[in-house]
């Protein structure tokens, strides 16, 4: 039973039992899964239609082959002939999106691809929402041009409804320990107990939007300034757009973590970040995410980098100070980011960021809009290779970085248990450092092989309780 | 969205995901004002009690707290008896830090102790839980003066309080098994009290167990009959994409490069380049023999069995390592694997959903963490995800489904023999 | 309750700190907010681990708290005993055994008298009276009888026990055991040492102490994912306010941990507190102590 998909009003909304029903995709059970999964709104169709691709890419399967009937072996024969003199694209769109340096992210305008990035496979966040880019579809409401509610909304209309019964819950008590005290005469019959100062109220729905001025760059939720690029490319976007639709500019753009970002350019093909209108490389992408992962910047790096940049992208020819472009640690944040996030997502899981659970990620069977997470995944570096240990400094070096205690292990776990997740500590073996002589080999570096000096080992961990395991 | 819901779950109450454990917080006493030290057949354990919040300097609520800590002064206040019928007699021996009982009627030997003739031999843990939960009266032993002819009687010792038992038994790193930590003790019974029969593990000394290496079964799949078999073959070339690519691909990327690719599988596969730990292959110790790390086995826990015999009790049900949360921080991937590589595989079934499997993992210890005498008990299992390749399992074939048994045994195949 | 003179001994076993005299445990908690764990298991009550009993195992900080303010002193207990009981002279181990012989048998004869007013209680009930030539060989029955398993009333209550014959019966009566909970008798309690041994801390007592020193009651959070629990009154009637973790002045931590500090004390109804004390500003003076507390905003 879909316990978790909002798509009932409020006070239809089932409260979670016991054992909390997980969602598992049971294929006997698929189509009525398919009628409860349907988003909020008569007219839209189910999920499973919507996120039917996993990857932004296209695949082609044969006809089915079916052994008695011999006009499947037709078809599959047309299909293989048809197949070898115009072979079908599997990239049909390629994405385009910027970096931006005062994000640490990438940013994607184009809203055709922030509708597909979103779809099929659930990269990014919008800028203005939670997490799928809705701002725009919340515009129109507000001004009275869409339908339905949006999930923010519904949630914020559960937690008002949750506050009044808290504080009415409150004020019963006050009373009951009044009465005690009036009956043991500690107290005037007047006189009251004074109550508890109330929670901060939250935000109210109208005013959590920005005002919908395009001069108005700063917003409640983040500090993400519009840049100037951004405006632009809104802009041309707008212009493609049906002149039937509406007026409103869409001020959200999509935001893509690093490793989402590389995942997409290096791994699928399916996203180019272009600086300049210079389509950037695998190879100077994979060296300017590694370095904007510290904080802070190390200082020169990033005017270097950017000299990195004019060098080898835009093949500028005179020379440039690229000194402080520093070796990549071989535990740089970014790598051992990604390479988890590389080990998971080419296993098939949908993987977010998990900083709302205080993980580092949450592991989805197929997406966030089917089920909740059943894994969250905290990244343990590891430095059992030798060369670690070969010198003392080194040695006390590594213990720092490797040790955890239990109380924050406890922590983790607890708050992953309080929503139903199971935690899955991912221990990477960092290698020795393999960047140091980046200048001789003119700051080339060859990923593929750099991924598999890495290694990852996956230690789930769950509480035990003696009582419940007796027999 | 299904997990817009998440942030939600901070305003529902009570948290319905964690069992109530009474043992989290200190309960009330007068829970135990109707049974007396020598009658108490009928405890039934309170639920979640009614506590406050905060003080109301009330009268009533002071009297209430008053009434519970002289409740509790009572009970910590009975004394240990031992009635003639049920009378175990025991001796200390410092050499071993072990106890004694010669001749040993009661049932309780059936889940401790070893024989040696007829003398029952417990190990300091043992003795020290028979003594504190009254079972067993122990003697020190007496002082051989000059005037003494023969052994002498256990009865002349003079009795062991609980607080000599402690420090009798905790601590001394010479005796039998090595040093009993006030943490190893804790555990030990907690886990008895709770019901299960604990032993200490292997050999008592302070080696780390074996290597367990895994058996050579291999539950190859029946393809079926060799004209399938060849189809499939020429099948499978067909509709993948080669997993032989060009090393500049990988270089410079990306590595799924524009083309045909028949099923969202083929990319995934080739997607694949992080090495990850093969449980296939035989364990290895990465570190050295060291009698100071703690994460290592200590304890062999069986479940409530009335059957249960000490000679006879094969493997156990769970293994447990001793941590004290104060000295150890947790373990590094070395410390782990050298655990694990102690330990037999413990497959999950071949019928359990993919959580479960995940979950279950393919080896698994539980370590009881202590923090100044209140234990955690986690445990972790050793579980490769790459195991399970979600995307073989999901709806995500696009909407071919394969042919037949070609489709499905191709998955299956794939996921085992390696 | 007894009373306890201050300082009162500690029991230093294997690096742990222990009491094993109720009315100290009862004194701490009374009179310095200190509540401890109490680790061992109660007689008769050993199939379940939600009460448990003597010995109270007190955390590092909690026994240099009442070090430093003079309340207590530290002994080694192990040693204690090891000279008092190994070199006991047979004079004195002849005693002692004499000691607790006489106990044992007072204890058989309390025993019997329960039994007896049991059924006496229960011929009242029944409003029967019987002969007396059942009676010895009910007398018979009461000296085996021992504590914990009720023979069943009926039993008793068919035959009458009469007081005449107590004495006849008192040669009889098998004596039962006493395992002593402390070891005070035989030995003496131990003196002050010369030299005051503070227990060694980690490095988040600076929390601990300040919260003590309010007058809040702590025990190990390892469960909750703190350092402690802190109570604002006894945990017997209270429930726990914050969950506190306590950090080194000028240590790095994640931000993440903030984020997970604050979710886990609002989805428990606490507050998580973070705590540290600065660095003295002035030779001798003691460093202040800041606390924080984090709570999830739910925007």
């Amino acid at each position: 039973m879909a316990s978790e998909a909002v798509d009932s009003p409020p006070s239809l909304i089932p409260q979670p039992n016991g054992n909390g029903d997980r969602l598992t995709v049971d294929k006997k059970n698929q189509t009525s899964l398919e009628n409860k999964l349907k988003p909020i709104g008569p007219k839209r169709r189910p999920y499973t239609e919507i996120h039917s691709r996993p990857l932004p890419l296209e695949v082609h399967p044969l006809p089915v082959f079916i052994p008695h009937n011999p006009l499947s072996f037709v078809r599959i024969a047309i299909n293989l002939i048809s197949h070898s003199f115009r072979p079908p694209s599997s990239h049909p769109t390629v994405h385009r999106g910027y970096f931006s340096t005062e994000t640490q992210s990438i940013h994607v305008t184009n809203p055709q691809s922030i509708v597909a990035l979103w779809e099929q496979g659930f990269w990014g966040s919008g800028s203005l929402s939670r997490t799928e880019p809705q701002w725009l579809e919340h515009e129109k409401r507000k001004r009275g041009l869409g339908e339905s509610k949006t999930a923010w909304e519904v949630t914020q209309e559960r937690r008002e409804a949750r506050r009044q019964f808290k504080l009415e819950r409150a004020r019963l008590e006050r009373e009951t320990i009044e009465q005690q005290l009036r009956q043991e005469g500690k107290l005037a019959s007047t006189e009251q107990v004074p109550a508890e100062q109330e929670p901060v109220v939250p935000v109210k729905q109208t005013g959590a939007f920005p005002i919908s001025d395009a001069n108005k760059t700063k917003n409640e939720f983040g500090p993400t300034e519009d840049s100037q690029e951004d405006r632009q490319n809104r802009q041309v976007a707008s212009s493609d757009r049906d002149p039937s639709s509406e007026e409103i500019e869409d001020q959200e753009h999509l935001q893509l973590t690093l490793e989402e970002a590389f995942f997409l350019t290096y791994g699928l093909g399916a996203l180019e970040i272009s600086k300049d209108e210079i389509s950037l490389s695998s190879n100077y992408l994979f060296r300017l995410y590694s370095t904007y992962s510290n904080f802070p910047i190390p200082e020169n790096s990033a005017s270097h980098i950017h000299n990195l940049f004019r060098l080898q992208e835009q093949k500028y020819k005179d020379t440039l100070e690229t000194s402080d472009v520093l070796p990549i640690a071989p535990d740089n944040p970014f790598l051992l980011k990604y390479v988890v996030y590389h080990h998971f997502r080419s296993l098939g899981w949908v993987v977010r960021d998990g900083v709302k659970f205080a993980s580092d990620y949450l592991l989805y069977n197929r997406g966030p809009v089917f089920a909740h997470a059943q894994f969250a995944v905290m990244i343990l570096p590891s430095y059992s290779h030798p060369y670690w240990s070969a010198t003392p400094d080194r040695k006390e070096e590594s213990k720092k970085k490797e040790a955890r205690d239990w109380w924050w292990l406890h922590r983790v776990n607890r708050i992953q248990t309080q929503v139903l997740k199971t935690l899955v500590l991912v221990y990477v073996e960092v290698p020795p450092p393999w960047d140091e002589d980046l200048e001789s080999k003119a700051f080339q570096v060859n990923i593929g092989n750099i991924l598999k000096k890495y290694k990852v080992r996956e230690v789930v961990m769950q509480r035990w309780t003696p009582n419940r395991n007796r027999d | 969205m299904a997990d817009e819901d998440e942030d939600a779950s901070l305003l529902w109450g009570n948290n319905v995901s964690e069992e109530t454990d009474l043992s989290d917080e200190t309960q009330d006493f007068r829970f135990l004002n109707n049974l007396t030290a020598h009658d108490t057949g009928n405890l039934s354990l309170p639920k979640r009690g009614e506590k406050d919040f905060e003080s109301h300097a009330t009268n009533l609520q002071h009297s209430m707290l008053e009434a519970s800590r002289q409740a509790m002064h009572g009970v910590l206040s009975w004394t240990r008896v031992h009635g003639p019928k049920q009378h175990i007699l025991g001796m200390y021996h410092p050499m071993s830090n072990m106890a004694f009982v010669t001749n040993p009627k009661s049932q309780h030997f059936r889940t401790v102790g070893r024989a040696k003739g007829s003398t029952q031999w417990l190990l300091p843990e043992e003795a020290l839980f028979l003594i504190e939960r009254g079972s067993m009266d122990c003697r020190w032993p007496v002082k051989e003066d000059e005037g003494d002819d023969g052994p002498i009687d256990t009865q002349e010792g003079v009795p062991m309080s609980l607080q000599g038992a402690y420090a009798a038994f905790l601590g001394f790193e010479g005796g039998v098994g090595g040093k009993l930590t006030q943490e190893m003790y804790t555990v030990y019974a907690g886990l008895k009290r709770s019901g299960y029969i604990v032993f200490r593990m292997g050999t008592w000394n302070y080696e780390r167990g074996e290597l367990q290496v895994p058996s050579l079964e291999n539950p190859a799949t029946k393809e079926g009959n060799w004209f399938l078999r060849l189809f499939g073959g020429i099948w499978r070339r067909l509709t993948q994409a080669s997993t032989e690519m060009p090393a500049k691909q990988l270089y410079f990327g990306p590595v799924v490069k524009p083309g045909l690719y028949r099923s969202y599988s083929d990319i995934y596969r080739l997607l694949q380049l992080t090495p990850f730990h093969d449980r296939m292959a035989a364990p290895t110790f990465i570190l050295p023999p060291d009698h100071t790390n703690p994460f290592r086995v200590v304890f062999d826990v069986y479940k409530t069995d009335p059957k249960f015999k000490k000679s006879a009790c094969g493997p156990p049900d769970f293994r447990i390592a001793v941590i004290n949360a104060r000295e150890t921080s947790m373990p590094t991937a070395a410390q782990l694997n050298d655990l694990f590589a102690t330990t037999p595989y413990d497959l999950p079934k071949q019928n359990m959903q993919l959580y479960q499997k995940l979950k279950h993992g393919s080896r698994n210890v539980i370590l009881a963490v202590v923090d100044n005498g209140i234990p955690s008990y986690i445990r972790i299992a050793d579980s490769p995800f790459a195991e399970e390749k979600l995307y073989e399992r999901s709806v995500h074939q696009g909407n071919k489904r394969g042919k037949g048994r070609g489709g499905r045994g191709r998955g299956k195949g794939r996921g085992r023999g390696r | 309750m007894a009373p306890v003179t201050e300082p009162f001994p500690i029991s230093n076993v294997a690096g742990r700190y222990l009491l094993f005299d109720v009315d100290v445990i009862s004194h701490v908690r009374r009179n310095h907010n200190i509540c401890g764990v109490l680790i061992g298991t109660i007689p008769n009550l050993s199939q379940q681990n939600v009460f448990l009993g003597i010995p109270l195992q007190l955390m590092p900080e909690e026994a240099r708290v009442l070090v430093e303010q003079g309340h207590a002193y530290i002994f080694d207990d192990a040693q204690a005993h090891m000279q008092g009981f190994f070199g006991m002279s047979r004079k004195d181990r002849l005693e002692f055994l004499r000691m607790m012989d006489e106990r044992g048998q007072q204890r058989a004869r309390d025993v019997r008298r329960k039994a007896e007013e049991r059924s006496e209680k229960a011929l009242r009930e029944k409003g029967l009276l019987q002969a007396r030539t059942e009676q010895k060989e009910s007398e018979a029955l009461v000296a085996e009888g021992d504590p914990g398993t009720d023979a069943g009333g009926s039993l008793f209550g068919s035959t009458p026990q009469l007081p005449a014959n107590r004495r006849v019966a008192d040669k009889k009566l098998a004596p039962h055991f006493i395992t002593p909970t402390t070891s005070y008798p035989p030995l003496a309690p131990p003196s002050q040492p010369s030299t005051l041994a503070l227990p060694e801390v980690p490095r988040q007592y600076p929390i601990y102490r300040y919260m003590q020193s309010k007058g809040y009651f702590a025990m190990p959070g390892l469960r909750f994912g703190c350092h402690y629990s802190i109570y604002p009154g006894d945990p017997l009637r209270f429930h726990s306010h914050f969950l506190t973790t306590g950090l080194g002045w000028d240590e790095e931590f994640e931000l993440l941990d903030i984020v997970g500090g604050g979710r886990l004390g609002t989805s428990v109804k606490k507050t998580y507190l973070i705590g540290a004390e600065e660095p003295e500003k002035e030779e001798g003076e003691e460093g202040k102590v800041r606390a924080f507390s984090i709570e999830w905003a739910g925007m």
